[in-house]
């Protein structure tokens, strides 16, 4: 495929974006006009309750293949742009964020996957504008997933990113409902290459993320994408289990083996010991089960195939006449 | 200058202008047909999908889906000679971005009592299962433009219509107490006729012809569109698909060039304009001679692909451009009616406009034979 015959779509999530949405596609159509013989920009409208739409039908008179999908309301960003992943057409499709995400990238990181990577993902090169908590808290959720956890979140990476057709294809086969396509794209693999960016900003004050909104995103990112969490209560389930089993054979040998017992602390305890030590062992297991259905419900493709290939040898025997001489079937 | 007059006289050599020239000249009156381009059916009535629509197509609209399967038996009937049937036609159901569902779609077949079967397991397997739902094989077929050509010209040979091709309607303008007059270019000669019933089927053309006569405008719409001609890939060189409904693509046989057509949706329709009352919009053909006609093929395959992988295989030739004209409400539920305007501005000048060479049928039935349009003027 030559770069002229290249089909690139960008996909863009839109809510409550009319003060930017027209610099956001006059600058992208620009740079894919000057870059591309085949292209298209998808905007996603998530249900905005402003004038995005109005914007947009203005631009669509003036750009030549623009594509609108307003979703019926706001299902939110990720949603936003699984609905543009299912109805782009492109070779490679870029996602971006209008707001935060420069357009003149998208033709080198296209060139990068032609390369050979799946995905290209970019990451920011600094978290300036944001609070300090929500800078300490990412940090944390960092280090936290890729130390603690085994889930593989590059530090600082962001929506922006171009995936093969072979990636948005698998991608596309995905149909989970908490959806994060920074770990889906992760998890579909075909080699994820990351490009170093400055953020831009559109809007004088850039929306950023209050903590709490920061804090709600991380654990259901997490709990998401990991059963690990899970994994280490049954593993303290366990140990408590064991704990309770020490404590009991104590309480056994006071009783056997010491003269002044005071009346009832060897029932008691026992009971206590016994009781918690049960619901620590059912916790246990309804965790280890629990762990194990979530991962089995999970209706994803077993795996996804990067591609075949085959030996260049005949096969044996093929040097072989199909003739017979001995008519007789034995 | 003028000759005797004629009984009725069609403008618009198509299909439906054809075919209603041929039925009133069997009635007995003396007809003439006026084609502007160099052979008739020449324009849209060939350049199209050649689809003999059987119902399938119109799961958002009863009455045009129903309308289609009563019809499809006649014409295949009656144009034996001129239907493609050497090849299985599937309709796929598409699961993103679909009107309908293929429980909907299976239940409207029923409702019009068209047969539809389950696709083979093995073709099946060709469709991406992510975007579609469901796949079935039913028997609809498409025609043969150049045989249907042939066949319309015979019959109006027999029929004793004359014919005049390289004549353009240029006005329509009353003529005596039941008469119309039709004035004519032919070549750079300028000339006129007389008919007591003028019927204009001139499809993408007919707000022109009543623009120069100062007659009503119909609200019409047009599309500016391209159809690719394209070479299948082998598993699908007997296969017609069709994905339905919504945004998707259809490949059938194209008979004349023994090709396949593939349109599509969204991208067969480069530009768009409308007639409205009081102001024509832009000439359909100087529109075909100036667009740049930059194919969207590479646009139709790539989405075709993400349905049907093996698209990826499918060579384009070279595309075919035509105006195609709908009435502005079908694009609300997808219908197809007729447009049948009689005494349109003019006592005696009538005016049809159909979608489909398959339901000219209704137009002969419901439309010409009704008295009050056979009677003479008043």
């Amino acid at each position: 495929m030559t770069a002229s015959d290249l089909f690139v779509s960008v996909v863009a999530p839109l809510h409550n974006d009319a003060d930017i949405v027209a610099a956001f596609v006059d600058e992208t159509a620009a740079v894919l006009r000057a870059h591309y013989l085949h292209y298209e920009l998808l905007l996603v409208d998530d249900g905005s309750t402003d004038d995005t739409v109005r914007a947009i039908d203005a631009l669509l008179e003036r750009h030549q293949a623009v594509r609108l999908i307003r979703l019926s309301r706001s299902f939110g960003s990720e949603i936003a742009i699984s609905a543009g992943l299912d109805a782009a057409i492109g070779d490679f499709v870029a996602v971006m964020l209008p707001d935060s995400d420069p357009p003149a990238l998208v033709p080198r990181m296209v060139e990068q996957s032609r390369q050979g990577a799946g995905v290209v993902f970019g990451i920011r090169t600094s978290r300036r504008g944001e609070p300090i908590l929500l800078r300490l808290g990412a940090a944390l959720f960092y280090w936290g997933c890729n130390r603690v956890l085994g889930l593989s979140i590059p530090k600082n990476s962001t929506h922006f990113r171009v995936l093969s057709r072979q990636a948005v294809n698998a991608v596309v086969r995905i149909r989970d409902r908490n959806r994060y396509l920074r770990t889906l794209s992760a998890y579909v693999g075909y080699s994820n290459q990351s490009v170093e960016y400055d953020t831009i900003a559109r809007r004088a004050r850039p929306r950023t993320k209050s903590l709490a909104e920061g804090v709600k995103l991380a654990l259901s990112i997490l709990v998401a994408n990991s059963l690990q969490p899970l994994y280490l209560a049954v593993g303290l389930g366990l140990l408590v289990v064991l704990g309770n089993a020490l404590f009991l054979a104590y309480v056994v040998a006071i009783y056997v083996f010491k003269r002044h017992v005071a009346e009832g602390w060897t029932t008691q305890s026992f009971m206590l010991g016994a009781m918690f030590g049960a619901l620590a062992l059912l916790c246990t297991v309804v965790a280890a089960y629990l762990a194990r259905l979530l991962g089995e419900n999970q209706d994803r493709p077993l795996y996804f195939v990067l591609e075949e290939r085959q030996s260049a040898g005949m096969p044996a025997g093929a040097e072989r006449m199909n003739v017979v001489t001995d008519p007789v079937v034995r | 200058m003028t000759a005797e007059p004629f009984d009725t006289v069609v403008v618009g050599g198509g299909f439906f202008g054809a075919t209603l020239a041929t039925h009133v000249a069997r009635g007995g009156a003396r007809t003439l047909l006026l084609e502007a381009g160099p052979h008739l059916l020449g324009r849209a009535s060939a350049i199209n999908q050649a689809r003999v629509h059987a119902g399938y197509h119109y799961p958002r609209s009863y009455l045009t889906g129903l309308r289609s399967r009563v019809n499809a038996p006649h014409f295949i009937e009656q144009y034996r000679e001129c239907i493609y049937d050497a090849f299985t036609h599937y309709y796929a159901i598409g699961r993103v971005y679909s009107n309908v569902s293929a429980a909907q779609f299976r239940r409207f077949c029923e409702r019009i009592d068209a047969p539809v079967a389950a696709a083979p397991p093995e073709v099946r397997r060709l469709f991406n299962p992510v975007f579609i739902e469901d796949v079935v094989e039913v028997p609809e077929f498409t025609f043969d433009a150049d045989r249907l050509r042939e066949r319309v010209a015979r019959e109006l040979g027999e029929a004793g219509v004359e014919v005049r091709l390289g004549a353009e309607a240029l006005r329509v303008s009353r003529a005596g107490a039941d008469g119309i007059e039709v004035q004519l270019r032919s070549g750079d000669a300028e000339s006129s006729v007389i008919g007591r019933r003028v019927f204009n089927c001139t499809y993408s053309r007919l707000n022109r012809l009543h623009a120069a006569s100062g007659l009503p405008i119909v609200p019409l719409k047009h599309e500016l569109t391209e159809m690719a001609l394209v070479t299948p890939p082998p598993e699908l060189a007997h296969a017609g698909v069709t994905v339905m409904c919504g945004p998707f693509f259809s490949m059938l046989p194209f008979p004349p060039r023994g090709l396949h057509t593939l349109s599509h949706v969204r991208y067969t329709p480069h530009c768009s304009w409308s007639d409205a009352p009081g102001a024509v919009g832009l000439d359909g053909d100087e529109q075909l001679r100036r667009y740049p006609r930059i194919s969207h093929f590479p646009h139709m395959v790539r989405d075709a692909a993400r349905y049907l992988p093996l698209m990826r295989d499918c060579r384009a030739v070279e595309s075919l451009w035509e105006v195609k004209t709908v009435l502005p409400r079908s694009e609300v539920d997808d219908s197809r009616p007729i447009l049948f305007s009689r005494n349109h501005g003019l006592a005696g000048f009538h005016c049809v406009i159909g979608s489909k060479v398959d339901n000219a049928f209704d137009m002969l039935q419901y439309v010409v034979d009704a008295p009050e349009v056979m009677e003479p003027a008043r």
